[in-house]
């Protein structure tokens, strides 16, 4: 394994990390995201979203990020304090992480590692665990269920997950992002493993804890889940955590079967973001458009329904690399 | 009187005419029942219910008259057969304020004489459970505050 | 795990103010048992204070959002009092309201009860239709909600010039919107897969434990007070059972969407009988004569049932308020057995519960 940074590539390395596409692009494209989210929800409920801060209510979440941040934060008396405050920090962190393996396009990414998809998938597998430890850490009943709720919901579709980017894998014959993105020049996976497109944006829409799979956090039997006791900037890194996940998993569904930077005229990074948020757009649509299932239910779903689709996936992954990719 | 010729009230009166102190035909045809023989009330209210056919308990309360100190317990039944409401009510005096239950003939009465005796301190025998039921949780109300020797602050009004 | 208790309310957004002490095993709800009261005004004790007309906004707010029902009730047994009998289009008007407020009372619940589910766009939709009846009800009142447009003796105000147009407007308007809520909600598998055979309610227990109304009727029992014992108008007016035969959260749903079809239907004959103009208002004296009065109507949510007792005086002697959801809600008990605790805010919303009249 030849980690391929130099010195003088230490430095621009550097610079992608911190301005593009790492700290401050995600920042950045976190308050677009909340923004764009909240305006197409409000355009389906007949009514029209945030409206007055800035043109379009463009600063409205800036607005949000600012009044979080002046909040106090409340530590509850009972809670296990370091651990109910390192918790959020270590989801922020976590949920930066991923961003460094993701291409942008052939030549502007972070870090090139030769088994890329997997380590995403490794960070992302830290999130139940932290979720659990959250709502243990809470101190009261209701973060407590809500944690384990959320555990065992996210540890059940990630298999279903992992399983859902070995197609991909097996017909690009490479488990490094950037050459399963070059081996969709002449078709998109899409086209040649669209089972394995649905089960991985079902499974990452539970990862998430999005609309149809959000009953950790049902506000109307447990106030919040494992989140309720959090306040201040502790819930907004939350917050921006789960974007930046979302972010995350919307950019790998890209390079998994949309063809990552692949397209004409425009220049490769555009496409790449094109492509991102318009998964994200039909995220948004899901959420606006269906309730919420209840715990035993999703659980079925994800067992029952899932994972078997998600087997079936590989070996139609191999007939079809047989048969269309020789 | 229209009402001699109800099947129901004949039914009653054939075995509890000494029981029955006054029958009103407004609003609903109505048996009143003398206290002495509050002991009976359960089997008149037995009768009433197997010659009215399907029924149910529609509500229960009381009616406060300090100055003849009683209170005027009612239950108002509905009957679906007949469609018609049927009313059994007593003189419950202040001294001992004590009526047995209709709950196991009319079960949807359960909160109503909860909620009577919450009200009114009026004590239903045989009821399962007596627990306070609107004011449990509020601390500066004064007790049984349906009777009428709880007052509110009079409004100074405008007649019109 | 061993069992535990959990309080569920108030402090939950989407539960109304009341509070539910759940005994839980694991995941899965052993009793439910209701602790409510918080929202009692003392209705009934503040009604002998006030005259007969000053009590009307006292009433009007015994439930807020069917507020019509209560008034006409309470109007009907005052009259039985004084023994008048109020003028025939009086009579039409006081049916017309109480459909209209049937209708915007029911279609606010279906928003709310859908919402707690998770659908959020169901929540936004029929609050949005909502607005065109309460925009009727400002023209005809000048309030939206808490219209105080019932007194003992008739009704305030005639019909506006134009009223009939305007309301037949909305009603189909309405009716094209049932259709959709009909493919978006009742075909969604989600949603069958949240209220399909949750919180069953047998129909002996309907006549057992009193219970009435859209509940009774979702699980086979023939019980509308329209036509069962018709007071006001309803003689006049043809209408029939809406009967589902599950008894689940489902039926329960979707027989409110089928009442609101069926007050559109009677809008629409009402308008069609309304007699010729004549007063629509018969001034009382200010002192009824010593008497009771007992009168019944079928609301949104069940049978409300007022009872007004006088002893001669300007103000009522007592008045007793038997609301619909006090028996509606007795029966949680029963239908919260061993269900799964994501269950209880679609049990709970399903009997339409009005919070007001259940503690007044």
């Amino acid at each position: 394994m030849a980690f391929e940074i130099f010195s003088n590539e230490l430095t621009v390395a550097i610079i992608k990390a911190v301005i593009f596409p790492g700290v401050l692009f995600q920042l950045v494209s976190v308050l677009m995201m909340m923004w764009f989210e909240r305006k197409v929800m409000a355009r389906i409920h007949m009514r029209y979203g945030p409206y007055y801060v800035g043109k379009f209510g463009l600063l409205q979440t800036l607005a949000d990020l600012l009044k979080l941040l002046l909040k106090e934060i409340i530590v509850p008396l009972k809670s296990r304090k370091l651990l109910f405050i390192a918790v959020p920090v270590l989801l922020l962190a976590s949920a930066f992480t991923p961003v460094a393996v993701i291409p942008f396009s052939e030549t502007w990414y972070i870090f090139r590692f030769p088994y890329s998809a997997i380590l995403v998938i490794a960070i992302l597998s830290m999130v139940p665990t932290l979720e659990f430890l959250a709502g243990w850490a809470g101190g009261s009943k209701y973060s407590f269920i809500g944690g384990y709720r959320a555990a065992t919901q996210q540890v059940s579709y990630e298999v279903s997950l992992f399983l859902s980017i070995l197609p991909s894998v097996i017909l690009a014959g490479s488990m490094d992002l950037i050459d399963i993105t070059k081996a969709q020049n002449q078709y998109w996976f899409i086209l040649l493993a669209p089972l394995a497109a649905f089960t991985y944006f079902v499974a990452s829409l539970a990862e998430l804890e999005r609309i149809p799979f959000d009953i950790p956090e049902a506000e109307s039997e447990l106030v919040f889940g494992w989140k309720t006791d959090y306040s201040g900037i502790l819930f907004g890194f939350q917050v921006f955590a789960s974007y930046i996940f979302t972010f995350v998993e919307a950019a790998l569904f890209t390079v998994l079967f949309l063809g990552g930077w692949i397209g004409p005229f425009l220049p490769p990074i555009i496409w790449f973001l094109i492509k991102t948020y318009l998964v994200f757009f039909v995220m948004v649509v899901v959420r606006a458009g269906l309730p919420r299932f209840r715990l035993d239910q999703l659980l079925n779903f994800g067992w029952k329904i899932l994972f078997p689709l998600a087997i079936l996936n590989i070996f139609l992954a191999v007939l079809v690399g047989d048969l269309i990719l020789i | 009187m229209s009402y001699e010729n109800d099947t129901v009230y004949q039914a009653v009166k054939a075995k509890f005419e000494d029981a029955l102190e006054e029958i009103k035909e407004k609003p609903m045809l109505t048996f009143y029942i003398k206290y002495e023989h509050k002991d009976k009330l359960k089997e008149i209210a037995q009768v009433i219910a197997d010659q009215i056919g399907t029924s149910y308990g529609e509500t229960c309360s009381a009616v406060d008259y300090p100055d003849k100190q009683i209170f005027d317990v009612f239950w108002f039944i509905w009957s679906f057969d007949t469609r018609k409401m049927y009313a059994i009510r007593t003189r419950v005096p202040y001294s001992s304020p004590k009526v047995p239950s209709l709950v196991e003939i009319w079960p949807s009465l359960n909160w109503h004489e909860r909620e009577t005796h919450e009200m009114f301190g009026i004590e239903f025998e045989g009821h399962p459970n007596l627990a306070p039921l609107l004011l449990e949780d509020y601390e500066d109300i004064p007790q049984y505050p349906l009777r009428k020797s709880v007052t509110l602050e009079k409004r100074k009004t405008r007649h019109i | 795990m061993p069992e535990y208790k959990l309080h569920y309310g108030p402090q939950h957004p989407g539960t109304h103010p009341f509070r539910i002490l759940l005994t839980v095993d694991g995941d899965v709800v052993v009793t439910a048992e209701p602790h409510i009261g918080y929202v009692h005004r003392g209705i009934e004790k503040l009604c002998e204070y006030r005259s007969y007309i000053m009590n009307i906004p006292v009433i009007n707010r015994a439930c807020f959002m069917e507020g019509s029902f209560h008034e006409h009730a309470y109007a009907m047994a005052v009259e039985q009092i004084y023994g008048v009998e109020i003028p025939q289009r009086a009579k039409y008007l006081r049916v017309l309201a109480g459909e209209l407020s049937r209708i915007h009372s029911l279609l606010s619940w279906f928003g709310g009860y859908v919402s707690e589910l998770g659908f959020s766009t169901m929540y936004f939709w029929p609050w949005a239709d909502r607005e065109y009846i309460l925009d009727l009800f400002e023209e005809l009142t000048g309030a939206r909600i808490s219209t105080t447009y019932i007194l003992p003796g008739g009704v305030r105000w005639d019909l506006p010039d134009g009223f009939e147009k305007r309301v037949e407007k909305v009603m189909k308007y309405l009716e094209g919107r049932l259709a959709l809520y009909d493919k978006v909600v009742f075909k969604n598998e989600i949603f069958k897969a949240r209220t399909k055979d949750v919180g069953v309610l047998k129909p002996s227990d309907v006549l057992k434990y009193g219970v009435t109304g859209p509940m009774a009727r979702a699980s086979g029992v023939k019980m509308d007070l329209r036509i069962d014992a018709p007071y006001s108008i309803y003689d006049e007016i043809e209408m029939d059972y809406n009967l589902l035969d599950g008894g689940d959260c489902y039926d329960r749903t979707k027989i409110r969407l089928m009442d609101i079809q069926q007050s559109i239907d009677i809008i629409r004959q009402v308008l069609k009988k309304l007699p010729g103009k004549e007063k629509v208002m018969k001034k009382l004296p200010i002192k009824a004569p010593v008497g009771e009065g007992y009168a019944r109507i079928e609301s949104a949510r069940g049978i409300h049932a007022y009872y007004v007792v006088s002893n001669g005086d300007r103000n009522p002697y007592r008045v007793k308020i038997r609301g619909a959801s006090f028996n509606n809600m007795s029966v949680l008990p029963l239908i919260a057995k061993n269900v799964k605790m994501a269950d209880i805010p679609a049990i709970l919303g399903s009997i339409d519960v009005c919070p007001a009249d259940l503690d007044r």
